[in-house]
């Protein structure tokens, strides 16, 4: 028979060889991307940012600060924490700018991952928060148990604001379990509260605008902290990484330490705030007047573990991970 | 006396080598073996995937990707479960899916009323076509998703925003099949139906409509699919319910499993609706298939 009139059986064994073959091929492709893309970093860290303008990265490497720790570092935009932990599996990155609750029910879930640096904590006072829980003044809502049943809008499902805003409900005496938490970006939770889209937003604190008609509740990560500081964000390595790259990423904590102490004397204000807008686009004039976080690379164990216990608490996970596990033992703690 | 023997005429008949070609009817069992034979030779393909999707995930042993068996175990304790009187769906069955289900059911359903609608009269006037051919093109154009937010500006955070999400995927493409099958409907047709004094409803609804069917049924089809990833994508956004919500909500706490069998429902929906969808226009256009469209 010739090759041009193969037979039906013959030809769908060829297809199936094929098929066979090209799936295998994509498969092992994918099963060793990781791999080849980790060796192939060589010294350099690949650090995931948001693009925020007030992340010390950008001080740091405009200053200088990785190189003279002996760390290079390469600066990787990413959408979310949850997107950074999940290019962290696939080996793109070594550095995941993400925050402790996600940290900790992605270990919940299997993933191996250390708490390398911190980037911010939050305040314990509520006249220097940095978010708040906004309503519409007219709403007749004064306080946490007004938003029962209610729909209260977050940047994320079931991210770091969502556990912050459900804690915060349930400190306050509301009821957690009877809200409903809706996705917006950002930039439209105001105007979601101050049109009635939403009964209330956990949003950042320049957000509460007085013109749109909108009071806050107050914020809820003081509350949540329960007159303590908790870890707002951070830095995330594979536990593989942690190990193998023990150097670098000590290295990179040094030089975020070092960067802090420059960021928290008010002499560098002006430098700092031109090289923010610079970042972000925006006026360094709006930008001093904006509420901040504290910055703090140190890490906190006890504000790890009381998160920890934040998330039994809201049956999001049954065993937290341990600081002594979580944290490497390289890493400087406060 | 003896007759003249004379040889005949043609050859003694003798025994053929082979049986005579009659048809005979197989019987209900051969029927039977045959379809689930050719059933099983159509569905090699995925079982083919199926065992490598195994075998990967097992020796990989990656979070993001789980073995299928595990996936469907999973499947099994989220949406199935529940009792008799529930069909033995779970209860998150029932919240989730008639929510998503009935989104997409306004949603697609207006689109395939005001598509058909709106294609027929452009297709039946060429001045109409012509000035409005442009911006249903150009609205065809725009990737649905990015209206997302403008939705959610114009209906607030409410079941309303997804289902003018699906109708706005889905109506475009319904629309430009009708106008195309409208438009192609022989002329000679219609100067016979004109030339029987038919009135102008029996016209449509005897003459064009059946004429454009099989184009405004592909349209339809296509369309099923659209309004099917817009109705989960609607859903990843500015909701509190629906399959979309359920594997944002999975893959923000990182549970692969619940994610990947959110996936496989959303797959065997797709599959149902085509099925349901294959069974109508089969039934729509079996005229098509006893005469052909050039008998009309």
């Amino acid at each position: 028979m010739s090759a041009r009139h193969a037979s039906p059986l013959r030809r769908r064994l060829a297809v199936v060889g094929l098929l066979g073959l090209g799936v295998s091929t994509t498969l092992a492709a994918c099963g060793s991307s990781s791999d080849d893309k980790a060796g192939a970093d060589g010294g350099t860290l690949r650090v995931t940012t948001l693009g925020l303008c007030n992340e010390v990265v950008y001080w740091a490497q405009e200053k200088g600060l990785f190189a003279d720790h002996g760390v290079e570092v390469e600066l990787v935009k990413s959408t979310g924490g949850a997107a950074a932990l999940t290019a962290l599996q696939s080996g793109d990155i070594d550095l995941a700018f993400a925050n402790p609750f996600s940290t900790m029910l992605a270990i919940d879930q299997g993933l191996d991952l250390k708490w390398i640096a911190t980037a911010y904590e939050t305040t314990t006072v509520e006249a220097d928060a940095a978010n708040a829980m906004v309503v519409a003044k007219d709403a007749g809502i004064s306080d946490a148990a007004g938003l029962n049943g209610k729909t209260i809008g977050v940047n994320e499902v079931g991210g770091i604001n969502q556990i912050a805003s459900s804690q915060w409900m349930k400190l306050e005496g509301g009821d957690p379990s009877s809200v409903k938490f809706v996705a917006l970006p950002f930039n439209e939770l105001a105007s979601a509260v101050a049109s009635g889209k939403v009964a209330a937003a956990q949003v950042p604190a320049q957000n509460v605008d007085p013109e749109l008609g909108l009071v806050s509740l107050g914020d809820p990560y003081v509350v949540a902290g329960e007159g303590s500081s908790l870890v707002f964000a951070g830095y995330v390595a594979t536990g593989k990484e942690a190990k193998a790259k023990e150097k670098d990423l000590k290295a990179f904590q040094d030089a975020l330490i070092e960067t802090n102490e420059a960021f928290n004397d008010p002499a560098n204000d002006d430098e700092r705030f031109k090289l923010a807008s610079a970042q972000c686009k925006q006026d360094p004039a709006v930008l001093k007047t904006l509420p901040e976080n504290i910055y703090e690379a140190r890490v906190d164990t006890g504000a790890l573990e009381r998160m920890g216990e934040i998330l039994v608490g809201q049956d999001r996970l049954d065993d937290p991970p341990s600081p002594d596990d979580f944290v490497p033992s390289y890493v400087t703690t406060k | 006396m003896t007759s003249p023997t004379t040889p005949p005429l043609t050859p003694p008949l003798t025994p053929p080598l082979t049986p005579p070609l009659t048809r005979t009817r197989p019987g209900r069992a051969t029927t039977a073996l045959r379809r689930t034979a050719a059933g099983v030779g159509n569905l090699w393909l995925l079982a083919l995937v199926l065992v490598l999707w195994e075998v990967y995930g097992r020796v990989s042993e990656s979070l993001f990707v789980p073995p299928i068996s595990r996936i469907l175990e999973n499947f099994g304790d989220v949406w199935l479960g529940g009792p008799a009187s529930q069909l033995f769906l779970s209860d998150l069955f029932w919240s989730e899916v008639t929510t998503s289900l009935s989104r997409f059911a306004r949603g697609w359903g207006l689109a395939v009323v005001v598509g058909i609608a709106c294609g027929v009269v452009l297709g039946r006037s060429p001045v109409i076509a012509q000035m409005y051919g442009p911006v249903v093109r150009f609205f065809a154009a725009i990737p649905n998703t990015v209206l997302l937010p403008i939705a959610v500006q114009i209906f607030g955070v409410a079941s309303n925003m997804n289902v003018f999400l699906i109708f706005l995927g889905s109506v475009w493409v319904v629309m430009i099949n009708t106008a195309d099958g409208v438009a192609g409907v022989d002329p000679m047709w219609l100067r016979s139906a004109r030339s029987l004094r038919v009135p102008r409803w029996v016209l449509y609804a005897r003459v064009i409509v059946p004429a454009a069917a099989p184009q405004i049924l592909a349209g339809l089809r296509v369309s099923l699919g659209i309004g099917l990833i817009l109705m989960v994508i609607s859903e990843l956004y500015a909701t509190t319910e629906g399959l979309g919500f359920q594997i944002v909500v999975a893959q923000s706490s990182f549970r692969y499993l619940d994610m990947w069998s959110a996936f496989v429902l959303i797959g065997l929906i797709g599959i149902v609706l085509n099925l349901a969808f294959g069974r109508i226009e089969t039934r729509l256009l079996r005229w098509q298939r006893r005469t052909g469209l050039d008998a009309l």
